[in-house]
């Protein structure tokens, strides 16, 4: 499926992400290129959480808060179903896209690192912010009465119908924290509005910065 | 010469009005919700749970710090659902509820 100066640039990546490990990109190289779209954003995340090994995650702290608090602590799919997702949202064509999409992306953000910083600093100046740094001040859209745009990417919405047949009875259960991904909510095909039409109220909790 | 430009103001008020009662819509749909954060509750419930929308690179300490209303409800609740729970290392990612997932799917 790639062309070989796309698979040269591939490996590049996967190697300088990898610190130049045999057994990643020998891993990674055999993958299947929606499985790839699903792991490239992984190998980015460990890559970053290497480079900034004192912060901790948003996931990976809320796992340990929970532990601290003797939380009992469940997931919503296995990796069977993760990958089925993939493989159900994505062509092998439109992955190849994703992939080198991420690849250029990465690329120019390294390149392009100075730039960033100063994107940060303008966002206290009331300038163009990053999604980051959107979510951190929650100015975040939601599109309830839109559906999800374009290809079901990530396998967005085959995941919600999925988890959709685990959350009611978790909730019957547990009095329980779900913790998904922001794009999980925002649309009409996202858990707030599917469960309203289960017949939940879901309902807004103001959340206010501290002041310092 | 005035007439003409007073014209061609009042066609512009039009032309704008149209175009914001045909696009207006979309625009509305932006709208701003300051919160992560849900409640669920109904549908005979006995406690409500809670629903947060996470962003996956975002730092978890000082996102807890600014908001604290985070850890409140961490306190509140009994189980915490994430989409997948990673084993020893966070490499390979499996259910940890397996004996729940055979029983719901």
């Amino acid at each position: 499926m790639l062309k070989p100066d796309q698979y040269q640039q591939l490996v590049k990546y996967i190697n300088f992400k990898s610190g130049n490990n045999k057994d990643v990109l020998n891993n990674l190289v055999k993958m299947r290129p929606q499985l790839l779209v699903m792991a490239i954003p992984m190998l980015s995340g460990a890559q970053l959480a290497s480079e900034t090994s004192e912060v901790q995650m948003m996931d990976q702290g809320l796992l340990q808060a929970a532990a601290a608090k003797g939380m009992q602590k469940m997931g919503l799919e296995d990796a069977h179903e993760r990958s089925l997702a993939v493989l159900n949202g994505l062509t092998d064509k439109e992955a190849v896209r994703q992939v080198l999409q991420e690849i250029k992306g990465q690329s120019s953000k390294q390149t392009k690192s100075n730039k960033r910083r100063k994107t940060k600093n303008n966002a206290q100046n009331g300038k163009k912010e990053t999604g980051r740094d959107q979510y951190d001040a929650l100015q975040i859209h939601y599109y309830f009465n839109r559906s999800i745009k374009g290809n079901d990417y990530g396998g967005v919405q085959f995941r919600n119908q999925l988890w959709l047949g685990k959350i009611p009875h978790l909730l019957e259960q547990h009095c329980s924290l779900i913790c998904v991904g922001l794009a999980h909510l925002k649309t009409k095909e996202g858990l707030i509005q599917q469960l309203r039409q289960l017949g939940y109220s879901v309902e807004t909790i103001p959340m206010t910065a501290t002041t310092d | 010469m005035l007439n003409h430009l007073l014209r061609q103001v009042l066609l512009l008020f039009v032309c704008g009005g149209i175009y914001f009662s045909v696009h207006g819509q979309k625009y509305l749909h932006k709208k701003v919700l300051h919160t992560v954060l849900w409640k669920i509750s109904g549908q005979g419930l006995t406690n409500p749970s809670f629903l947060f929308g996470v962003d996956h690179v975002q730092a978890y300490e000082p996102f807890v710090k600014k908001y604290p209303q985070l850890d409140s409800v961490m306190a509140f609740c009994e189980t915490l659902i994430v989409e997948n729970i990673p084993t020893s290392g966070g490499e390979e990612w499996i259910i940890t509820c397996y004996i729940f997932t055979q029983t719901v799917v």
